[in-house]
């Protein structure tokens, strides 16, 4: 194997995780119990980079003792879409993994020394946590257990060798320098594909699905990547309060109220739903009828509207030097101070935002993929585990970061007692050359685009809702279109360096993401959860009952169903 | 405008904005020690090494610096 040193350098390790957010560090811990040397890349520095710092604060719980009742909530939720085996492995495993979390030090909200669980929402309890430090903690904890941790490396493609996973290629943004890992496992830990929308979300843009997809793992579920939400307007800030009950059209009319009464009305019992394609559903639909924009207008409430508007939701956190979560507890903060808007005096104007979801890489109970030696954890496999059904997870505060830390615990438990065993194979040198050239490629190459154009009209294909939230045949095969375009644009795109190389690699990955959630999209032909098509409004639980799959075949996408094992379940559809 | 300025007087080289920052538009310099802009095309104007610097050193506007295509 000492051809590959010519490559780049080599490191050799037992488990090696791609995403040192909060599932990847949860892997490494548990990796690290099978005494297997373990290590954390991360285009980013661990303990700073991610979603944790800038958008954590809230986990769902699932306190011992309710495990079915939240379980019937997560199935009907669903659709019956889920698997409802790791619907129910969620539900008997959160509780004990949080209790494991912060006896690593996670800076949990407690009362009386233990994690406060609150019981606001309707169907949940949730815990809290004061996130700018949280993931310093959890680095400090996986450093003392004798995690690796590698900064600002980024990672494109796995290396693959009788069948199994056996390392990846990837560069370091710092000086370009090639790296190769050689591993007995890959954690994929890398989230989803969020096309860097959402200014929250902007650090995800999609390789740990794209590069299992090329190296022939199976994706599910993905017709269900679509999410909306809503953001202020002029900083693309939102909070997950009630504030969308004050949302008025341009002739001053509360337009939940006119749309989803049954929204509307639970302020009066105090509680939110948390389903917010719905408040983009209401706003689409009055700027479409020539009534928009939608604003926010908190001057001039009742004083009953004035309590719901103002009470704290989330209980008083030290965050000690650092700020409090940027995208919830200081959007008004920064509406001020950024855009002269003064909440107590101006309207505010509002419009959807395209979210995006969580990741279809498709996992078994234990993280498996359907590529030997191959893990994927957190937000890469959520919705691929179909765990969560025909919605991401995404669509509710907290869940997502619940199943990061569960799917990391079990698939680092399972990648560390396989390595603990295996033997490594090693890598082929005329294979990995390969890979590398084609990384490479575009570097030094005289480009007329860049890859922010491609980015550009990617956006184009996947963000208007008239493409990806109102469904439709004609339509679908039109934003298609948009991406094959964007696909063949790529070619024309150079880098001078190596975060323009990186630059080139996330623009393709976000090709990839938007034509399988497109084709997806396309094939599902009935409406479930957050899929809707205006052609088969309904749902049709006689012919679809049935996952939608994916895997690359010849260079293409090649999509097709399996029949949910419904008979074998607790639940059933009426 | 996005991300506009990092003082060069007042950066006391932490390096935690390089590490967070989501679309890689930050470095350290060899030759200073201080984090300076390198990728501002690419700034999405999030905040976040605005508002995690310990020296309150940068400054950021609301724009990203490309817009984007509406949902509308």
């Amino acid at each position: 194997m000492k051809n590959i040193e010519k490559l780049g350098e080599v490191i050799s390790t037992d488990v090696l995780v791609i995403g040192g957010g909060i599932s990847g560090m949860c892997a490494a811990m548990k990796a690290k119990e099978s005494q297997v040397d373990v290590k954390v890349i991360d285009k980013g520095a661990v303990g700073w980079a991610g979603h944790v710092p800038i958008a954590g604060g809230a986990i769902i719980d699932v306190p011992p003792g309710q495990e079915d009742e939240w379980f019937n909530f997560a199935v009907r939720n669903g659709g019956y879409l889920n698997n409802q085996d790791w619907t129910y492995a969620f539900a008997e495993n959160i509780h004990r993994n949080l209790t494991e979390l912060f006896s690593w030090g996670f800076p949990f909200v407690t009362i009386k020394g233990e994690i406060a669980i609150l019981s606001r929402l309707k169907d949940y309890a949730t815990t809290q946590f004061a996130p700018a430090k949280s993931m310093i903690k959890l680095k400090s904890a996986a450093k003392a257990r004798g995690v690796g941790i590698l900064d600002k490396i980024f990672m494109v493609d796995l290396l693959q060798q009788d069948g199994k996973v056996v390392g990846a290629i990837g560069f370091s943004l710092l000086d370009g320098k090639t790296y190769i890992f050689h591993s007995k496992a890959v954690i994929i830990a890398s989230s989803s594909c969020r096309y860097q929308r959402a200014k929250l979300f902007a650090a995800i843009s999609g390789e740990g699905p794209a590069m299992a997809y090329r190296a022939g793992a199976q994706l599910m579920n993905d017709e269900f990547h679509n999410n909306y939400g809503y953001e202020l307007k002029a900083t693309g800030t939102f909070h997950r309060h009630a504030m969308y009950l004050f949302f008025e059209n341009a002739l001053g009319e509360r337009i939940i109220e006119k749309y989803y009464p049954e929204v509307a009305a639970s302020k009066e019992r105090g509680k939110e739903i948390q389903d917010f394609w719905q408040i983009a559903d209401a706003m689409y639909r009055e700027v479409q009828a020539g009534r928009g924009p939608i604003y926010l207008d908190l001057t001039k409430l009742t004083p009953e509207e004035r309590e719901i508007a103002t009470t704290k939701r989330f209980v008083e956190l030290d965050y000690g030097a650092l700020p409090p979560p940027i995208y919830c507890m200081r959007a008004f903060q920064v509406l001020r101070e950024k855009a002269g808007i003064d909440p107590d005096k101006d309207k505010i104007e509002v419009q959807p935002m395209f979210t995006v979801g969580q990741g279809p890489l498709r996992i078994d109970l234990n993280c498996k993929t359907t590529l030997d030696g191959l893990w994927a954890v957190g937000d890469a496999a959520s919705l691929g585990s179909g765990w969560t059904g025909a919605r991401a997870s995404g669509t509710h505060p907290g869940w997502s970061i619940a199943f990061a830390i569960v799917s990391g615990f079990r698939g680092g438990q399972s990648a560390g007692e396989h390595a603990a065993t295996a033997d490594k194979v090693e890598i082929d040198y005329e294979r990995a050359k390969q890979i590398k050239k084609r990384i490479f490629a575009p570097l030094g190459r005289q480009g007329d685009m860049r890859a922010n154009d491609i980015i550009y009209q990617v956006h184009e294909a996947i963000v208007p809702m008239k493409y990806n939230f109102y469904r439709e045949a004609g339509r679908l095969k039109e934003a298609i279109g948009i991406v094959d375009k964007a696909r063949q644009s790529l070619v024309r795109v150079g880098a001078k360096d190596a975060h323009e190389l990186m630059r080139y690699h996330q623009a393709e990955s976000m090709v990839l993401s938007a034509e399988w959630d497109l084709r997806s999209a396309l094939m599902r032909e009935e409406s479930r959860g957050t899929h809707y098509r205006e052609d088969f409004p309904y749902r049709d639980d006689k012919n679809w009952l049935k996952w939608l799959v994916i895997k690359e075949e010849k260079g293409l996408p090649r999509l097709w169903t399996e029949n949910v094992p419904i008979e074998k379940y607790r639940l059933k559809p009426k | 405008m996005a991300i506009e300025n990092i003082d060069q007087e007042l950066c006391n080289g932490c390096g935690i904005c390089v590490g967070l920052c989501p679309e890689d538009v930050l470095r350290i310099s060899e030759e200073t020690g201080k984090a300076v802009i390198r990728y501002p095309e690419d700034c999405v104007a999030c905040w976040a090494c605005e508002s995690f610097c310990p020296v309150e050193c940068i400054t950021v506007t609301k724009e990203r610096a490309m817009e984007l295509p509406t949902p509308y």
